[in-house]
């Protein structure tokens, strides 16, 4: 009695469950929409795979499908489903830098999972809470999230999870200045951490260590991230890693191989998301600022300027503005300034 | 070892589903069609009880399997009456899937249930695996100090819920004791929450201890508990507790001795069991002598003292730590792993280790990364001239106050990128001033009488 219906249900379902989302969305991608919406949950699997594979590419067809997929979900799905959806809606809108709409889809998450006692996806929203609270700059917030996140998988033992929440706590306490306690999550954070955080811990370390002056170390976890990336081919993660490689490169004074490091991340633009990109045109004002080369510094810093405000993370204007004031300062007093560096407008 | 998805049928509907059903949610399949076939299997399983086409019979059946298979089960048929739904929802069934309609929502079912046990067991072996981690057998270390130390903590844990207060200089590795008692303790299965009393601004940390009802403050649109409510049944670890401000000082006094936590804005309290562990670098005796810290709060927290000794008074570990952490380096860089030769045994025992455990953590990652893979004593970064995330720097004594000026000048030139205006301001003192630390310095090494 299993029909081809049930059969592709099936059969996404086995290389959902293992976690192969390759093989989910090639199975997904091609299927006309009409057999994505009469069967919810394959529309939902299909979006995950789209948000885990991080294709920048497919952001534009997945945003189109999401409203009626969510209808879809709520006259015939279970609960659950929708759920489900909202939580990749969230992710989805956090990674194209819409961080108010992500926040108010994993607000209304963790209010359906209380309400439906959903200690799983209570996690998750949570965690994501704090990614954004963290991608808006306000670390102590996001600590907030990370804390709560922490316990829910902690006691759900999902150990993957707990790596990973223990990452994010990790960049927290380093923005917050707190270099001890960083140091000592990420420690944990590779404790627990499954295979696929393993190069984002090694990224996020490697900036650490480059605060706390270990700048070999930071690029030899640096340099294994990204290798790990280019392996994977996930462009974002490698245009983030040549930025990092840039910075280090800059705390030895090293300009030129930063410049080197960030024209290759540069490069990487179009495929890189969008905290990602103004990262990179923050690093880029910075070493223009270190060069003496006003005007370039200045335009790369509002073209930053211009996605965090678009983002919704002001606080990262204000952060980016100090950080260039000191470098210009730093380079009066050293007595080499050629010209006035550009501040984000 | 696969989950089990135990079927038990009274009929040969659906029979060619099951099979792909459990594949695709990764489970071993036992299909039964007699009740009596299944005792034993049910508590460890997903259990499906199948009844199409013999729905009379669904409601009798259940209640005879739920007393071999004591678990959520659900029920699976064709009919979509409703009388039929009720009845086995009354009788004990955790939901009713009328198949083919449902069977995404079955397999949600299914796929909910299995992870759920899944989770039970990854929440054990969590602990289990955090047990070991902590036991005091594997904590590296054979010194007098540390032994009395760990000695003494473990006389502490049987000690259900009495506060501990461990001190100790910053890299001294207090999280990990408060871990260990809690890991060891009775408590282990429940929530170890921890809160660094640093990390949060005042008008936040009140928040995340306490927790909040709606409309408590501006932006309290839903009720949160606090750390402290989460914490209940387990331990809750104050890291920095020096830190923690005096309005929240006297709250978290009254929590102490009411055994009771109420959210902010809200009437009605809950009763607690929960261990305190309290923790610090700082002097809180002194703290309490300046006015900065609460008294009798001290006294609450330092029920059980446990003062953990810097690095320096534990110099027999220092060659085992630091195997220790070249163990972990040459796995985590994929090295092989060499011993730490003579030569760096000794730079690293002449070092007075102001940064402790943490520090040398650091020096031997580091010297590991340069060296790739061997430990070389050129590697050895010691002292003065790298930022540290530890709080204190090496001085080797006996040394002048002019010398210890001049080096934080340095220092702080360095940390400022050669900026000595920003070193000045970091130093609060004027550009003048700082030129003048530097220049001592310059004059002074040629003809220092101190011994280095």
């Amino acid at each position: 009695m299993i029909d081809s219906h049930t059969e592709l249900l099936l059969e996404a379902w086995k290389h959902y469950r293992k976690a192969d989302l390759k093989a989910t969305y090639d199975l997904l991608a091609p299927l006309p929409e009409s057999t994505l919406l009469e069967e919810p949950e394959l529309g939902v699997m299909l979006v995950s795979a789209c948000v885990h594979l991080r294709h920048v590419e497919w952001a534009g067809r997945v945003n189109e499908f999401i409203p009626v997929l969510r209808e879809a979900c709520r006259t015939r799905g279970p609960e659950q489903l929708q759920r489900r959806l909202l939580n990749f809606e969230g992710i989805l809108h956090y990674r194209e830098g819409r961080l108010g709409e992500a926040e108010q889809c994993l607000l209304q998450l963790e209010e359906m999972a209380t309400t439906a006692k959903d200690p799983t996806t209570l996690a998750f929203a949570l965690n994501n809470l704090g990614i954004i609270r963290d991608a808006r700059a306000e670390w102590a917030e996001a600590l907030s999230y990370y804390q709560r996140a922490l316990v829910n998988t902690h006691k759900l033992g999902i150990r993957r999870e707990v790596g990973g929440i223990y990452q994010c706590m990790g960049m927290a306490y380093r923005e917050l200045g707190l270099l001890t306690e960083s140091q000592r999550m990420f420690e944990r954070a590779q404790r627990f951490g499954a295979a696929h955080i393993v190069g984002w811990t090694d990224m996020e370390r490697a900036l650490l260590m480059h605060r706390i002056g270990e700048t070999e170390v930071g690029e030899a976890l640096a340099r294994r991230a990204l290798a790990r990336f280019e392996k994977l081919q996930i462009k974002t993660a490698m245009a983030d890693c040549y930025r990092v490689l840039a910075i280090l490169a800059r705390g030895r004074n090293d300009l030129e191989e930063a410049r080197r490091w960030l024209s290759r991340a540069e490069a990487l633009l179009p495929h890189a998301e969008p905290l990602v990109r103004a990262e990179i045109l923050q690093e880029k004002a910075a070493l223009e600022t270190l060069h003496g080369n006003g005007a370039a510094a200045k335009r790369a810093a509002s073209a930053a300027a211009g996605i965090y405000l678009g983002m919704g993370a002001p606080r990262r204007v204000e952060l980016m503005r100090e950080q260039l004031t000191r470098l210009h300062e730093g380079r009066l007093e050293s007595g080499s300034a050629a010209g006035a560096p550009g501040s984000p407008s | 070892m696969k989950q089990l998805l135990l079927v038990v049928s009274l009929t040969e509907s659906f029979s060619a589903l099951w099979e792909s059903l459990a594949s695709a949610v990764d489970a071993e399949l036992r299909v039964a069609h007699r009740i009596e076939d299944v005792a034993g299997l049910g508590t460890s399983a997903v259990v499906l009880l199948v009844v199409a086409g013999e729905e009379h019979r669904a409601r009798e059946a259940m209640e005879r399997l739920r007393v071999v298979a004591p678990v959520d089960l659900a029920v699976v048929g064709a009919s979509t009456d409703h009388r039929l739904v009720s009845s086995l929802l009354r009788g004990g069934a955790s939901d009713y899937f009328a198949l083919p309609a449902d069977l995404s929502a079955l397999h949600a079912w299914i796929d909910e249930h299995l992870r759920q046990q899944q989770a039970e067991l990854s929440a054990r072996s969590l602990v289990e695996e955090q047990q070991l981690e902590f036991d005091f057998s594997r904590l590296v270390g054979t010194s007098p100090a540390l032994r009395g130390v760990l000695q003494q903590v473990s006389l502490l844990i049987p000690v259900g819920s009495a506060t501990v207060l461990i001190t100790g200089e910053t890299g001294t590795g207090k999280d990990l004791i408060a871990q260990a008692i809690h890991y060891n303790s009775p408590r282990a299965h429940r929530e170890f929450v921890e809160i660094n009393c640093t990390a949060l601004p005042p008008h936040l940390i009140e928040a995340e201890l306490f927790g909040y009802e709606p409309g408590a403050f501006t932006d309290a649109r839903r009720s949160k508990p606090g750390l402290i409510e989460i914490a209940n049944g387990g331990t809750l670890f104050l890291d920095e507790i020096g830190d923690l401000p005096l309005d929240l000082q006297a709250k978290l006094l009254r929590v102490i001795e009411s055994k009771r936590t109420r959210r902010v804005g809200s009437v009605t309290s809950v009763q607690l069991d929960v261990r305190i562990i309290a923790a610090t670098h700082v002097d809180l005796a002194a703290r309490v002598r300046e006015g900065r810290f609460r008294q009798d709060l001290y006294y609450r927290l330092n029920v059980l003292p446990v003062h953990l000794p810097p690095l320096r008074e534990r110099a027999s570990d220092i060659v085992a730590l630091a195997e220790h952490f070249a163990r972990r380096f040459a796995e985590e860089y994929g090295f092989a792993f060499t011993p730490v030769p003579d030569e760096a045994r000794a730079a690293l025992l002449a070092h007075s280790w102001p940064g402790n455990v943490r520090e040398l953590r650091n020096v031997i990652e580091r010297a590991f990364v340069l060296g790739r893979g061997k430990i070389r004593v050129e590697n050895l970064t010691l002292g003065l001239g790298r930022e540290s995330p530890a709080r204190g720097w090496a001085f080797p004594f006996p040394v002048t106050l002019a010398e210890i000026q001049a080096a934080a000048a340095r220092a702080a030139v360095e940390r400022c990128g050669g900026n000595k205006s920003r070193a000045a301001k970091m130093l609060g003192i004027s550009r003048k001033g700082l030129y003048a630390l530097l220049g001592s310095q310059e004059e002074a090494e040629p003809g220092s009488d101190s011994e280095h």
